[in-house]
């Protein structure tokens, strides 16, 4: 089956604590996400649990949770016609930092037609999700610290 | 106009021919030049240290250029100035491949211009448009040229939207704009991006290593020229002593930094144009002095630098230039000192959109996004840093931003005339008043000698302090 991904990398002083309550709190991913109008899921979240996300300027669409193990990684798909778009997060600690990792993926027959098409618009976007993703955890955790 | 007999007495005997208001390249050659033709001349610097835009620090035993650094073909009065002051110079490391992360891909390649594929032929497309239509506008009279008025009205960005310029060559044209203005496409006028790369000579001029404007380097650093100035100028240069007021009378002008009061001929304003409006003039500026300064902000461009035990890159014939669609440094140079098996630096731009963000960090967070897109171009032995510094020009109070300013949409037409053209005995510098490389350290040092002879004009030649040559008040 052909799988088209990309994916973009960056180190962090934020806590995995502070990116994971990013990943898993539907109010953060329209902070974090400028294509994003809104998102909607049940928290906590949970592997098999559904949400919807709109876009601006698309209709809504539903998402599954595929994978989400707390401080490592979160995954959730999106099902296509002749296709599945999938967003699997990464997060590491390194001797340099946090490692964190935000990938789009398309694998199914259509895969090689969708990933120049829709895959690239989003992969472009990756970047600056990750600085937002992990600025907004930082300013987070400064709160917390402040409040505490 | 309210004058006091105190302030017509201190002009009529001044203190000193010149006052030059800040020292930076620009202020400090008016200061020299002045100084040459046997004036006395006060310089008032608000800041702690001499330079303005240009500054140095040494960071893990290496020196690296905070600032302004870059020199090239056509930039000759920088040149020659450092060769006065005896600050030698040495080509930046250009040999090998240069490497580029696009769209989440890997490339290297040889020259100045990326692998782009068909892309390429649209970029050439635009860039040669836009030399084209640069070459329209007359050097230091952006308003004269012609459809000044429809070409101001535009930002660049809505030019390369309305040429249907492709992503590929929006993008690139991005970061040619927030390494040279430190700003979006959207936010600068166009009329000012032609008139711009016309003064440079080309969009290849202003952008290139060999043959561009990013030729060489000083290997003193060229913060050293402006300590060389400054410490021939002697006690003429008083820092911390930020100017307040100037007053002008009928035959001279009444300068005060605090508690310091100065008579002199004509005064040399030698700060960026956003700054100028600091300083309380008597009588007023004219409305159009005034209202330009508000509507002539600086762009936002931070440096930063890497040291490393080696210039690790070179091992794999790399230039250590790389360019990057990810930020937050988009585009990179080896800054290395000249010499074999010495330390590696690598240098880092972070501008435009990326500053904005990247500049309200933590200093830590900062160093590690710098290091992590080091090693995104580089590998990851770019995380291994013995040092690091960065310079955020935004956050400099006497400074305000930088490299230069960046005008929005129409705001050149109405406003650039004030920029150079002095109002009575007050003559303007900095490099955005220059008529060539504006924005650059030449057209400060051009702006400087070209003020510091409309200053002279001011200084009668029977005055018996005419044929002085000390620099001090």
């Amino acid at each position: 089956m052909t799988t088209w991904r990309r994916q973009y990398t960056h180190l962090t002083t934020a806590s995995p604590k502070a990116v994971w309550k990013r990943w898993t709190t539907p109010e953060d991913w329209a902070v974090d996400d400028p294509d994003l109008r809104v998102a909607e899921f049940a928290v906590p979240a949970r592997v098999g649990a559904t949400g919807r996300v709109i876009n601006h300027g698309t209709p809504a669409q539903t998402f599954t949770f595929t994978e989400l193990q707390p401080g490592v990684a979160m995954n959730f798909r999106i099902r296509l016609p002749g296709a599945v778009l999938s967003f699997p997060h990464h997060m590491r600690e390194t001797p340099n930092g946090l490692s964190v990792t935000h990938g789009v993926e398309i694998s199914g027959p259509l895969a090689v037609v969708l990933g120049p098409l829709v895959g690239r618009k989003i992969a472009a976007g990756l970047p600056a999700v990750v600085r937002l993703v992990t600025t907004n955890a930082l300013r987070d955790a400064r709160s917390d610290s402040l409040g505490s | 106009m309210t004058v006091t007999p105190e302030a017509v007495d201190r002009a009529t005997a001044p203190d000193v021919d010149v006052v030059v208001v800040g020292a930076g390249l620009s202020g400090l050659t008016a200061a020299r030049r002045l100084h040459q033709l046997g004036l006395r001349v006060a310089v008032f610097e608000a800041s702690s240290r001499v330079g303005g835009r240009v500054s140095s620090a040494t960071v893990a035993g290496v020196h690296v250029d905070l600032g302004g650094t870059f020199v090239g073909p056509g930039q000759d009065r920088i040149i020659a100035l450092a060769d006065e002051v005896g600050v030698r110079r040495f080509p930046t490391h250009s040999a090998g491949q240069n490497v580029i992360r696009w769209r989440g891909q890997h490339r290297r390649y040889r020259g100045t211009v990326p692998p782009m594929g068909a892309n390429l032929l649209d970029v050439g497309r635009i860039q040669l448009a836009l030399d084209r239509l640069a070459r329209t506008v007359p050097r230091g009279n952006p308003a004269a040229a012609p459809r000044a008025a429809e070409l101001d009205a535009d930002s660049l960005g809505s030019w390369l939207r309305r040429s249907h310029a492709s992503t590929t060559a929006r993008d690139l044209i991005a970061i040619a704009s927030r390494t040279t203005w430190g700003c979006e496409p959207d936010e600068v006028s166009l009329l000012h991006a032609l008139h711009y790369i016309h003064q440079a000579g080309g969009l290849s001029s202003m952008l290139d290593t060999e043959g561009g404007a990013q030729e060489e380097h000083f290997i003193e650093g060229s913060h050293e020229i402006a300590l060389r100035i400054a410490a021939d100028l002697g006690d003429a240069v008083r820092r911390n002593a930020p100017v307040q007021r100037i007053e002008t009378t009928d035959d001279g002008v009444l300068v005060s930094a605090g508690d310091e009061r100065v008579a002199a001929r004509a005064v040399v304003v030698a700060v960026p144009p956003a700054l100028r409006s600091r300083i309380a003039f008597s009588p007023a500026l004219p409305p159009v002095n005034a209202q330009m300064s508000q509507r002539w902000p600086a762009g936002v461009l931070s440096k930063a630098y890497a040291v490393y035990e080696t210039p690790f890159w070179r091992e794999r014939d790399l230039s250590g230039q790389g360019l990057s669609d990810t930020g937050p440094a988009f585009i990179t140079f080896d800054a290395s000192p000249p010499g074999k098996g010495g330390s590696g630096v690598l240098l880092g731009f972070v501008g435009g959109v990326y500053a904005r963000e990247w500049d309200g960090l933590p200093a830590e967070e900062r160093r590690v996004r710098v290091l992590s897109s080091f090693a995104d171009l580089f590998g990851p032995r770019a995380l291994d840093a013995t040092g690091y510094i960065d310079q955020r020009w935004g956050a400099e109070s006497w400074v305000a931003g930088g490299p230069t300013a960046a005008p929005g949409p129409g705001v050149v037409v109405p406003y650039a005339g004030a920029l150079a053209a002095p109002v009575g005995r007050v003559v303007w510098a900095g490099t955005e008043s220059a008529d060539r490389w504006t924005g650059f350290m030449d057209g400060a040092v051009r702006a400087g000698e070209r003020a510091a002879l409309r200053a002279r004009d001011f200084v009668p030649s029977s005055s018996p302090d005419h044929a002085r040559t000390g620099a001090s008040a």
